[in-house]
């Protein structure tokens, strides 16, 4: 069984060194001398600690100094090899390029795990804090590791649980649900400023983790911030599925989520058109909804239901979907089917792994040595806090999703896919779009994202931000930011990097940016729209009861 | 007072980022000089810094081109004026 195609690409790395021998045995060769240099370096430097600078003898290296240089070596030996095995991959003739990625993937995952920080004897400060603290140090990250264990967490915690709890320490801005159907809630959030925008802000969130991630502590809310400047904001809250939910499909997600939430955003604002946004998935659904949309809009009188709208990190062609695809095989899926089939539901344990690989040497082995090998609390951030309240995925959902994007990259190709009855084509597309990308996003690289450019019709704003897939979009201005971003035209345009070069750097965060073009949109303001309507009455304070469903 | 908070940030860097190995630690070194420093490394050195020192980090100063001394500065002038 190999899912993941990782077999395949080793034996595919091997195959292409067959046929070179002897070029092996000179790499090979080469790496035996590096390792011995390195040796010989650490060994000169561990011998000179017990001398003093003019070359007299002081005394023996005690036992720590032995141990660092130990731990230096170790390092030094695993950066040597990890160069070279990393070489030997970039080098190997005649293997295919996604193969090649592949294969510097799954190697980069074992790497990680060996590297001589994530154990105790190699990890001098480890030691060093076991030492002063007579053990305790090392007694408490064990004591953590066991309940984390036991707590079905075998990575260790990335976040102190207690530290925050939504509705109270995030997730705090006020407002209120104003509609609910099995699969979301709709939260209006009340006016900050004496008069608001006529046309409101409608988040579609992602529906992998909860959508507070724009609602984080009050400096870091993208809702405090757009209500602060005039907008009126609704968000959709969705339901954490069960094993009910197995047969809820992308369409589903798309009509009676998205569409629902904008029709009912629009009735509270006395009909106006939208400014709808999509975050991740929530955005590659929002891009489907102007496709099936622009496929028979409206007639008469009724206007088209979004003025604009905005994606945030979204995958509209999967052609390059980054590292997420080294998961995503047809024999991947097909395991994950069997399991869902039983579930009903991917787990928010295999979400939670699937991320934790990506940034494995941040998200999995700084955690273990810090929390395990230091004994240290998991740290109080309420970014990782979030992170760690991983939700589930549809069967239905999740395996087309799966297939139909990732596998058969079926949204960009024109009417490929059929969703709510109707032909997918996203040239059909005539309103104003906004589109972000981050750059060292590693879910949905910037220049992946920026391919929707020349996939619609209509006028593109693209905006590069510095950081990556969250810290790029939760980027909220500030005095010190030293943050930057690049913005300009982009409609038709193919060349991400032609792109870039033409747009001069910024200094700050792209919310600025944003905020002017929207408010550009937004008619004069006026007075703010009540809290829901008699068909929408409030039905409860925000941030609601499907965010609270583990 | 600058000398203790290098010393402090010295110890977090070698405590967080244990690969940085060699690489010496001075105010000069930018962030983007540890090894594999990302937001996600920037959100620990974030915690570490705002339990160590009585002061708010913002996660976009934490970017790869801050200098220690850039930000040692901030953190001298941040205790001062609070």
């Amino acid at each position: 069984m190999d899912p993941f195609d990782i077999l395949s690409a080793l034996k595919d790395v091997q195959q292409s060194w067959m046929d070179r021998p002897q070029e092996l045995v000179r790499r090979q060769a080469q790496l035996a001398l590096q390792l011995q240099e390195a040796t010989l370096e650490e060994l000169k430097s561990f011998l000179r600690a017990g001398k003093s600078e003019t070359g007299e003898e002081t005394g023996q290296p005690d036992f720590l100094d032995a141990l660092r240089s130990a731990g230096q070596m170790a390092r030094r030996h695993h950066a040597v090899c990890q160069s070279w095995i990393r070489d030997l991959i970039v080098h190997s003739p005649g293997l295919e390029g996604r193969q090649r990625e592949r294969m510097l993937f799954w190697t980069r995952q074992v790497i990680n795990g060996l590297s001589p920080s994530n154990y105790f004897w190699t990890n001098f400060s480890a030691v060093k804090r076991f030492l002063e603290s007579n053990g305790e140090s090392l007694a408490r990250g064990l004591q953590s590791f066991a309940e984390d264990l036991l707590d079905g967490h075998p990575l260790m915690r990335m976040a102190d649980t207690r530290a925050f709890r939504v509705g109270r320490d995030i997730a705090t801005t006020p407002g209120a649900v104003i509609f609910r159907n099995d699969l979301m809630e709709l939260i209006q959030y009340e006016p900050a400023t004496r008069t608001t925008y006529p046309v409101p802000v409608v988040f579609i969130q992602p529906w992998i983790n909860k959508f507070y991630i724009f609602d984080l502590t009050a400096p870091m809310s993208f809702v405090r911030y757009l209500r602060d400047r005039g907008f009126t904001v609704f968000m959709i809250s969705w339901k954490n599925p069960d094993a009910g939910m197995r047969d809820v499909t992308f369409d589903d997600y798309m009509l009676r989520g998205a569409l629902q939430a904008i029709r009912v955003a629009s009735a509270v604002c006395h009909g106006a058109p939208v400014h709808a946004a999509g975050y991740c998935i929530g955005g590659t659904a929002l891009s489907a909804l102007m496709a099936w949309l622009n496929r028979e809009p409206p007639r008469g009188a009724q206007p088209f239901p979004v003025a604009d709208w905005s994606l945030f990190s979204t995958l509209v062609d999967f052609s390059e979907p980054g590292d997420i695809g080294f998961f995503v095989t047809r024999q991947s899926v097909e395991w994950l089917e069997a399991t869902m089939r039983t579930q009903g539901y991917l787990s928010e344990k295999t979400v939670e792994l699937a991320f934790r690989l990506l940034g494995s040497d941040s998200l999995i082995w700084r955690n273990f040595t810090n929390s395990l090998l230091f004994g240290m609390p998991p740290p109080k951030s309420d970014l990782l806090f979030w992170n760690s309240d991983s939700t589930r995925l549809p069967a239905a959902m999740c395996s087309f999703y799966l297939r139909e994007f990732y596998l058969n990259n079926r949204l960009v190709r024109k009417d490929a896919l059929t969703l709510g009855g109707r032909p997918i084509d996203m040239e059909r597309i005539m309103q104003p779009l906004y589109a972000v990308g981050a750059q060292i996003d590693h879910i949905c690289p910037w220049r992946s994202t920026f391919k929707v450019c020349d996939k619609v019709a209509s006028a593109v704003r693209y905006v590069l931000s510095s950081e990556g897939h969250i810290t790029g979009i939760v980027n909220p201005p500030s005095e010190m930011s030293r943050r930057k971003y690049w913005a300009g035209e982009a409609r038709g345009v193919e060349d991400s990097d032609q792109w870039l070069s033409r747009q001069e750097e910024r200094r700050g965060s792209w919310w600025d940016d944003w905020a002017q073009w929207l408010s550009a949109r937004s008619r004069d303001p006026g007075e703010p729209p009540a809290l829901g309507t008699t068909r929408y009455p409030p039905l409860e304070r925000a941030p609601g009861t499907y965010v609270m469903e583990g | 007072m600058n000398e203790t908070i290098l010393t402090t940030i010295k110890s977090g860097i070698v405590d967080l980022f244990p690969d940085v190995g060699k690489i010496p630690i001075t105010a000069q070194m930018r962030l983007g000089d540890i090894p594999d420093y990302d937001s996600m490394a920037a959100v620990n050195l974030q915690v570490f810094l705002e339990e160590r020192f009585p002061l708010k980090v913002s996660l976009d100063m934490l970017t790869e081109d801050m200098t220690l001394g850039e930000l040692i500065e901030y953190i001298g002038r941040y205790v001062k004026n609070n």
